[in-house]
């Protein structure tokens, strides 16, 4: 099917490449011990990217019985098509990618996921939490296919399971959230879900914090809103744009040397960690930043052909939130991990004489990103005084920027969990802006 | 496909089940600078089910097309393994329609060539560029088309047409060490029309986006505030607008016994609306994803809190009515209970009145994002004034708002007497995590200028 629409392409353009997913997923809400639903999903996308007389179109869709559609709609798209500089890949991928397939996922029905929430209400409640708790389960099983007019045809199969809890404060649709997503199936930690209950408990006391520089403990689950800055400042196209401030500084000092940030997509059971992209570039292991040194920039095939240079193998459909066929490929972490430290967490929080302990953050968009500013209202943030967590932080703002505060990151955990856009340690900076009400 | 829909449904003797199917073009130009950076063609076509039984709610989603039977049958297996947790899914009664929805737009987009679209974009592009300071474009030209059929066992057959198109984008400035942006954003209607002749308009948003690299880092603290029709839109959308979507609060007793109905929450001058029947505004449409015609909500009036947004699911257990409200970003998706133009109704004072009034403050322009947790929100403005004496002063940026929601309302003490909808809009909603996020297009939000007192500031 994919062969023959791949050849009636061919026959009118230049270049043709077919990106296809066939994904059954199937995202189960748990609405605080009192309501459930879910949508099983079967969907069979796929797009059509063609390139003639050096103009790129693009079409995207369902897969119907009349792919003549699309193909003509990206021939349409192609005639008055942005010139492009670049031609699909042929290279074949090297078997690289990690394991990113669990069939034990591939087997689990919907009856099966019930059961696991149930079992986390259970636990919950032996425990004595009495709190609001949604908790959300989806458990993906994708093939994904890409074959071009270069002789690319490659395909790979991924499981994907996310399973998250979410408390909800008093008064709020929102509170603590603790979320897991690997390619291989768990059963939620109930050391993580301990630690839940515990922060749900120092959140009932409100902390009044002083507006004044001081530590800030930034956990694993909000640093993707630093994070996202460093993604902005290696974009090729903020490259290309001279946009970026780090135009000029590939193997020159950008932070500190206890910065080390890898893409890694052989990470075995990571989401991300596939073996090519979405251009069908293959992808590899790089050194974002090595101990504090700016390594490689990241590239799509439109973006390395701009600067005259080879795709990273990074051209991905995904943006902050979502992933999908309607997203164009642009230059994205397969798979970003922050190298972590030999702290662990309780003796870091010991060591605070006085800080912040920041969880999630609210407002990332805000201040200057290319230039690498935030300033954030801290969502969910924990008051520290003499090493202990003296309560939940009211109406608090942090302010920085990451080209200066990842100079002074003091400790990092010993413990790598993911976030929205990277696996992370949580990290301990000094002299953080904070603005507080006390 | 009504039929095929129809016979997928009469095949179920389930309590509730309904089927759609959905066909959307959405079509993207997007220029950086006069360079022509993407064009996407997007067709994308399929259907959902659902099923209501023995208190089991189960929805499936599908491409292929001759999939709905077999859906239908996934969705009864979905209800039934649900009923193992819970089993209170009710569906509140609605009325039984037979409509065909068609579009008539002045000028219709689907009319004009792709040419025309461009040569539109780049006569924008060209204004921008020859102002002194502007270094960087992105323009971009949007359109989507839906055509949507519905069924359900009640009887209900609808057909409908929806349509949007729009021109925006974002112009970059350079100058004095720094680098500024500012958005625009024109039509989000069915009437291309509208998109046509902006450029005295685009050209005094370039004036503005260039005084942001002369602008002072707004100061932190307690200011008075005019927030001008863009922000008081986002205001009432973000921090208050999401309070009113009942799929939220209907598992949820704390956060409902804050939003409970009758409780006064701002001076009586306060009414805030919900409206999808406004012509012309981003968010209109004539039914939702439930076959439930849409219509006018007061969530707000004279102050108080009287009414919210409601499916018929949310409406049996609030002891409410459908609004009309439960729509889904495309057929992917389960519906959410989500706003359709939402505005802040207009109020006596004029602008100049209301300026006037102000020894020291700020005049606040356009949002920039925005976030909320529960009744805490935080979002920015695009820029801002300072205002001593009744004046206007100096340009001032890097402004970012939180507070409260509801001390905000209570501190609106002047509402102006000109209502403008903006001329964008769409929503994030997901449903109880931060996943399988939804962003839908037909959102919109308005309000006349508003003044606060009190409102928490950081730079």
């Amino acid at each position: 099917m994919l062969e023959s629409i791949l050849n009636q392409a061919k026959q009118q353009a230049d270049s043709v490449e077919i990106l296809f997913t066939d994904k059954k997923n199937a995202p189960l809400n748990f609405y605080n011990w009192r309501g459930i639903d879910v949508i099983e999903r079967h969907l069979r996308e796929l797009s059509i990217r063609v390139i003639r007389n050096g103009r790129l179109g693009v079409a995207v869709g369902s897969l119907t019985a009349r792919p003549g559609d699309l193909i003509d709609s990206a021939l349409q798209a192609a005639a008055v098509g942005p010139r492009v500089l670049f031609d699909f890949p042929s290279t074949p991928s090297s078997g690289g990618g990690g394991i990113i397939h669990d069939p034990r996922l591939a087997a689990m029905t919907t009856d099966d996921i019930v059961a696991d929430g149930r079992a986390i209400y259970d636990y919950v409640k032996k425990q004595g939490g009495r709190f609001g708790l949604n908790l959300y389960f989806d458990n993906e099983c994708k093939e994904v296919s890409i074959l071009n007019s270069n002789g690319k045809h490659e395909s790979y199969r991924s499981t994907t399971f996310t399973a998250s809890l979410l408390s909800m404060y008093e008064r709020s649709k929102e509170g603590i959230n603790k979320e897991i997503t690997s390619c291989r199936y768990f059963t939620f930690p109930r050391q993580i879900i301990d630690e839940l209950i515990a922060e749900n408990d120092f959140s009932s006391r409100l902390c009044e914090v002083p507006a004044r520089p001081m530590p800030v403990l930034f956990r694993a689950s909000s640093t993707w809103a630093l994070l996202y800055r460093v993604l902005e400042g290696v974009n090729g196209h903020n490259v290309n744009r001279g946009l970026t401030p780090l135009m000029d500084k590939l193997n020159t000092r950008i932070f500190g040397d206890n910065v080390t940030l890898i893409d890694d997509p052989t990470m075995d059971y990571a989401p991300g960690a596939t073996p090519f992209d979405d251009e069908g570039v293959p992808t590899d292991r790089k050194f974002i930043v090595e101990n504090g040194i700016l390594r490689n920039f990241i590239f799509d095939l439109d973006a390395g052909a701009k600067a005259k240079r080879a795709s990273t193998g990074n051209g991905l459909k995904r943006s902050m939130w979502m992933s999908g066929m309607d997203i164009m490929p642009g230059p994205r972490f397969n798979n970003l991990v922050m190298e972590p430290g030999d702290r662990n967490l309780a003796d870091m929080v010991a060591d605070m004489a006085e800080g912040l302990i920041v969880n999630d953050v609210i407002g990332f968009h805000s201040g200057n990103i290319l230039q690498g500013h935030y300033s954030m209202n801290v969502g969910i943030g924990f008051y520290v005084r003499g090493g202990k967590i003296q309560g939940r932080a009211a109406d608090t703002m942090i302010a920085g920027n990451i080209y200066q505060d990842f100079h002074r990151i003091e400790a990092r955990s010993n413990r790598l969990e993911r976030n929205n856009l990277a696996y992370s340690p949580d990290l301990l900076i000094s002299d953080i802006s904070v603005i507080g009400t006390a | 496909m009504k039929e095929h829909l129809k016979k997928a449904v009469a095949s179920s003797d389930a309590h509730y089940r309904d089927a759609m199917f959905h066909s959307a073009r959405h079509q993207s130009i997007i220029y950086n600078k006069l360079d022509l950076h993407n064009v996407s063609n997007t067709l994308i076509s399929g259907g959902r089910c659902s099923v209501v039984n023995g208190g089991g709610f189960g929805a499936v989603s599908f491409t292929a097309p001759e999939g709905v039977t077999e859906a239908l049958r996934g969705a009864e297996r979905a209800a039934a393994a649900m009923t193992a947790f819970t089993a209170n899914a009710r569906l509140a009664p609605a009325p039984v329609v037979v409509d065909d929805v068609r579009l008539t737009p002045e000028m219709d987009p689907r009319g004009v060539s792709f040419e025309e679209k461009c040569a539109l974009i780049e006569d924008y592009t060209r204004l921008l560029l020859g102002i002194d300071g502007i270094t960087t474009t992105t323009v971009g030209y949007h359109e989507t088309f839906n055509d949507k059929w519905f069924v359900n066992s009640e009887g209900t057959v609808i057909a409908q047409e929806e349509l949007v198109c729009r021109i925006g984008g974002r112009i970059i400035v350079q100058g004095n060490g720094t680098t500024e942006m500012l958005g625009f954003s024109y039509g989000y209607d069915s009437d291309f029309s509208k998109l046509l002749n902006r450029h005295a308009e685009l050209e005094g948003r370039a004036k503005t986006a260039l005084g942001l690299l002369h602008a002072t880092p707004v100061r932190p603290g307690n200011h008075t505030v005019i927030c001008d029709s863009e922000l008081g839109g986002v205001f009432v959308h973000e921090a208050f607008g999401h309070l009113s979507e009942s799929d939220d609060i209907v598992y949820n007793p704390s956060l409902h016994a804050a939003v409970s109905m009758g409780r006064q929450i701002g001076s009586p001058i306060l009414n805030i609306i919900d409206r999808s029947d406004l012509a012309g505004a981003p968010g209109s449409y004539v039914y939702d994803d439930e076959g439930v015609r849409g219509t006018r909500t007061y969530l707000v009036k004279d102050g108080i809190l009287s009414g919210r947004l409601m499916s018929r699911m949310t409406a049996t257990l609030l002891d409410g009515a459908p609004t009309g409200n439960y729509r889904a970003m495309d057929y992917r998706f389960m519906p959410l209970v989500r706003m359709s133009n939402i505005y802040i109704d207009t109020g006596e004072t004029p602008f100049e009145q209301m300026l006037a009034g102000v020894d020291r403050g700020l005049y606040l322009c356009g949002g920039k994002g925005g976030q909320t947790m529960g009744d805490i929100f935080t979002f920015g403005a695009q820029y801002g004034f300072e205002i001593t004496n009744g004046r206007l002063g100096g340009m001032v940026k890097n402004i970012n708002i939180a507070g409260n929601v509801f001390t905000t309302l209570g501190n609106i003490q002047q509402i102006g007497d000109t209502l403008h909808m903006s001329e964008w809009g769409g929503c994030g909603k997901s449903r109880a995590a931060l996943y399988d996020m939804q962003m839908l297009d037909k959102s919109g939000l308005g309000s006349p200028h508003i003044l606060i007192r009190n409102v928490i500031i950081g730079g």
